[in-house]
């Protein structure tokens, strides 16, 4: 390897956070209703622009940006709930899926109309303090990557706990379980789904806050064709609705790009290409993903 | 019995000529409201050029319509795949780059004149886009569903990232130049002049797509979407018609690639991102899958109207979006669906009395001969089945005569059903052989089943809903017709095949007495009707060996007698023979010499019917041990 070995594979790791975000709400939302949610990216979108109207337009702090953009995520999460998954429960879920695309097309047209079409910057957090990052072995590793990292962490976790360590959140996984039998014992369908579609839409918020500020700028759609499409990769890889692989598989696909982008510098597109690969290795060889012993039933 | 003695005098005149009149006037009709829009796009061919050369209609729009009627063509690509054979493609828009960069790249690369360079871009992008669409499709012959769609998702990510990267090819931001030809003495450098050649492509794709739909191929798309096991029932072999699938809308793509190569004259990549391909889907879905006229009209209206109404702008997207989901979740027809039911519902309407009577009554007809000595001769040897730990069959043999009829009875769980499956190959024994007078069927697929004379049917109606009776008639004549290109390109063979096919559907849809809702679609008869449309195309495929799974299954016990009677009538007329489970005893002692008593998975008794039946063990496993 010709490139600094530790530094990218750091970079590979927070980028690969931002995906394993991605991948779990993606993760989460299969879990439940059985369906890719085309939405899941958008949502970033739509709410990095919430947080660049209230920081950059309205001068206010980051961390209040960032809560409105959480909220105004989890609204549009719950609308998803109420309005296209609960009606379409009993359709096919091919037809959900095209609907929760409809969904990220009714985002995109909206944030063009509310915001405007052209490309903006959303600040990085801590963008004024002391604080300048961690230095690794001379490469200095920006506290966005630190905040991405942590983020990443921090919402992994209290995912996982809330999901095994509350009686509401075994419900949640008795009921992606056997969704009917988890009826019969009393657990609420309607509130099940609800919580998994605005946990996906909050997971969705925080990846898109990490990503804005990471990319330079950011427009209607980016987070759809970019971050969307890595974080399925990586929630296929990791086993569609394995919450411990989403996260795993985030890390893989953002450690197969920084290595391959750096690797051949003079392709690009490249990574994609070793994605697609990956899908259709998951898809074809290991629908149960790629760390799961056991075999799909 | 007055009624139905009243009935069987109506029935004789419903097929006389007073009913076949309209019928035939319908086929009339419909010919030309499908030419509609060939016809209209020659008429805006000669028409635009003119206005638009005299100043009548300014330029912009003419340019601003020929964008929409590309969008309407790529919406048509879509359909073809994700219509009617099922599919969710997710990268429509790369197969439009395939073709456009092809275009790009002959034109810049070819030294010939530049009508000379056209003629070669149309024709090879129009193949390369069908190369990369059979490329995308061959992961569907192992996933479905949503797999399915990731997996075009992604080869399109790949392509558009990937290949439309290369400088050489693309000329990445800058976008690759592609000057148009002239036409004859014609310079198409104007958006009037050029107009014509989008026109002319529509109308070509449209009769090239009302072709496929309308003929062997376009029939076995149908049946996939709904049911793979059952289009396989019918001989279709679904592999190669899902990639048949694929590459027609692959074809389609890439030609429209091409003209729009010469619509904008600089290719740039932008044109062929994620979200193009995206967005055409959801105007493929509002416009109503499968129909095409509604897809047209929404890839026309929704590429067009925001760019002529600039207060429209950026209310695509939403508007879009909304119907999209308000399609899916109230009406997934969409408001083609929904004129399609309307349509169904008349034609019932009109057709009441039938419908009442749940059963048509039938008139008995001589028979007509050609069936006899069809029978084949089956026999299965000792075959076992197992799922997992439990043994469904231990060593089953029988043996059915030329021509014969047997029943297969036995309680439920006893292995009928997985009996069935085993000899039409939907499940492959453990043990044992599987043979139709000399051929080994043992190791065939169903298809080639199918193709040495076996017919079935299935507990629950083995139809495709959502074609119309003559169609499912047709398709169970698959076989008979000699491969899809003949028929699609209108070869001689192929045509007379297709209508002997679709005689032969009037023919057995009158036998039955359902020939006045030839044209309406199965999902809207009764069960009862269901049940003789699927007897019907059973025997439309004149096979040698025919298995019916409880065919009375839901129907009255009117409905049943009538059912034997016309069962009798067909076995009469069509010489074949007959396999059938059945609980409703009386059809079988009607029906059957021979039967055979299935328990656990073994064969309990055999032998003459009425002997069979009384037997004590056969008595006990059907009541249970108390006697």
């Amino acid at each position: 390897m010709h490139f600094p070995f530790l530094s990218v594979t750091v970079l590979g790791l927070a980028n690969g956070a931002i995906y394993a975000l991605t991948a779990l709400g993606l993760s989460l939302v299969y879990k439940a209703a059985r369906v890719i949610n085309f939405a899941q990216g958008e949502i970033g979108t739509f709410a990095a622009f919430v947080a660049w109207e209230v920081i950059a337009k309205g001068h206010q702090p980051w961390a209040v940006g960032a809560l409105a953009a959480i909220a105004a995520a989890g609204g549009v999460g719950y609308l998803m709930h109420r309005l296209v998954a609960q009606p379409m429960r009993q359709a096919s879920r091919v037809s959900l899926m095209i609907a929760t695309l409809g969904v990220a097309f009714l985002l995109f047209g909206a944030e063009a109309k509310l915001f405007g079409p052209s490309p903006e910057i959303l600040p990085a957090p801590l963008a004024r303090s002391a604080f300048h990052g961690v230095n690794l072995g001379g490469y200095l590793l920006t506290p966005i990557y630190v905040i991405a990292l942590a983020a990443a962490a921090l919402a992994a976790v209290s995912l996982a706990a809330l999901l095994r360590r509350t009686r509401f959140g075994l419900g949640v996984l008795a009921s992606a379980q056997d969704s009917d039998t988890a009826r019969l014992l009393g657990i609420p369908a309607a509130r099940v789904s609800a919580f998994t579609w605005v946990a996906a839409a909050v997971l969705g918020a925080v990846a898109g806050l990490m990503t804005a500020p990471t990319q330079g700028v950011f427009y209607p759609f980016f987070m759809s064709g970019t971050l969307f499409f890595r974080g399925l990769v990586a929630a296929l890889i990791g086993g569609l609705g394995s919450l411990s692989g989403a996260v795993a598989g985030g890390l893989v696909v953002g450690l197969v790009e920084a290595y391959s982008l750096q690797e051949f510098i003079h392709s690009p597109g490249l990574p994609e290409v070793i994605l697609l690969v990956l899908v259709l290795g998951a898809l074809l060889l290991r629908p149960q993903g790629m760390f799961s012993r056991r075999a799909l039933a | 019995m007055s009624l139905l003695a009243e009935r069987a005098k109506e029935a004789p005149s419903a097929a006389g000529p007073d009913e076949s009149a309209p019928g035939k006037g319908s086929v009339l009709a419909r010919w030309p409201r499908a030419l509609s829009v060939p016809a209209a796009c020659v008429v805006l061919a000669v028409l635009l050029p003119l206005l638009g050369g005299a100043g009548l209609v300014p330029q912009p729009d003419i340019n601003i319509f020929s964008y929409g009627v590309l969008a309407g063509m790529l919406a048509l690509s879509l359909n073809l795949i994700t219509g009617y054979a099922g599919p969710v493609s997710l990268g429509q828009a790369a197969f439009l780059g395939v073709g456009a960069f092809t275009t790009g790249v002959l034109a810049n690369k070819l030294s010939l004149p530049p009508a000379a360079v056209f003629v070669v871009a149309v024709v090879a992008s129009t193949l390369v886009g069908a190369l990369a669409a059979v490329a995308v499709g061959l992961p569907a012959l192992r996933l479905k569903g949503i797999y399915l769609a990731v997996s075009t998702f992604a080869f399109a990510d790949a392509v558009d990232h990937y290949f439309f990267n290369f400088q050489q090819v693309t000329g990445l931001g800058t976008g690759i130049t592609v000057p148009r030809p002239p036409l004859g003495p014609l310079s198409l450098h104007t958006s009037s002049a050029y107009i014509v050649v989008p026109l002319i492509g529509l109308a070509v794709v449209w009769i090239f797509d009302l072709r496929l739909r309308g003929t062997r191929l376009g029939r076995s798309l149908i049946a996939i979407r709904e049911s793979e096991e059952v289009a396989a029932s019918f001989g279709v072999r679904v592999p190669w018609a899902k990639l048949a699938a694929f590459l027609a809308s692959g074809a389609v793509a890439g030609l429209t690639g091409c003209l729009f190569a010469y619509q904008v004259t600089v290719v740039n990549r932008s044109s062929f991102t994620l979200d193009q391909s995206l967005f055409y889907l959801i105007i493929a879905v509002v416009g109503g899958l499968g129909s095409r006229g509604g897809v047209l009209a929404a890839g026309i209206l929704f590429i067009s109207l925001p760019r002529w109404l600039s207060a429209l702008q950026g209310w695509d997207f939403i508007a879009g979006a909304l119907l999209l989901v308000f399609t899916l979740a109230r009406h997934p027809g969409g408001l083609p669906g929904m004129l399609a039911e309307a349509r169904d519902r008349r034609a019932l309407r009109q057709g009441r009395d039938d419908l009442e009577a749940e059963v048509p009554v039938v008139v008995a007809r001589p028979s007509a001969g050609p069936g006899a000595g069809l029978g084949g001769r089956l026999e299965v040897r000792d075959v076992s089945v197992r799922f997992g730990g439990l043994a469904a069959l231990t060593d089953v043999s029988l043996v059915v005569a030329p021509g014969a009829a047997v029943g297969l009875i036995g309680p439920n769980g006893a292995g009928k059903s997985t009996l069935f499956n085993v000899i039409s190959g939907f499940t492959r024994p453990a043990a044992g052989r599987v043979v139709l007078d000399e051929h080994d069927l043992t190791d065939l697929g169903p298809h080639q089943r199918a193709a040495l004379g076996l017919g079935r049917t299935f507990q629950q109606v083995g139809l495709v809903k959502g074609a119309t009776l003559v169609e499912n008639l047709m398709l169970a004549q698959h076989l008979r017709i000699d491969g899809d290109l003949g028929p699609l390109v209108g070869a001689a063979r192929g045509r007379r095949q297709e209508a002997e096919a679709r005689d032969r559907a009037r023919q057995l849809l009158d036998e039955i007495g359902l020939d006045s809702y030839a044209e309406v679609r199965v999902g809207a008869l009764s069960g009862g009707q269901q049940r003789l449309v699927e007897l019907a195309c059973a025997v439309a495929g004149r096979p040698k060996l025919l298995l019916l799974d409880e065919p009375s299954a839901g129907l009255s016990p009117a409905a049943a007698e009538h059912l034997a009677v016309q069962l009798a009538n067909l076995r009469a007329e069509h010489a074949t023979t007959l396999l059938l489970i059945e609980h409703h005893l009386p059809l079988v002692t009607a029906l059957c010499e021979d039967c055979y008593v299935l328990d656990l998975g073994r064969v309990l008794a055999h032998g003459p019917t009425s002997d069979v039946l009384h037997r004590p063990e056969v008595v006990s496993a059907y009541l249970g041990d108390t006697g």
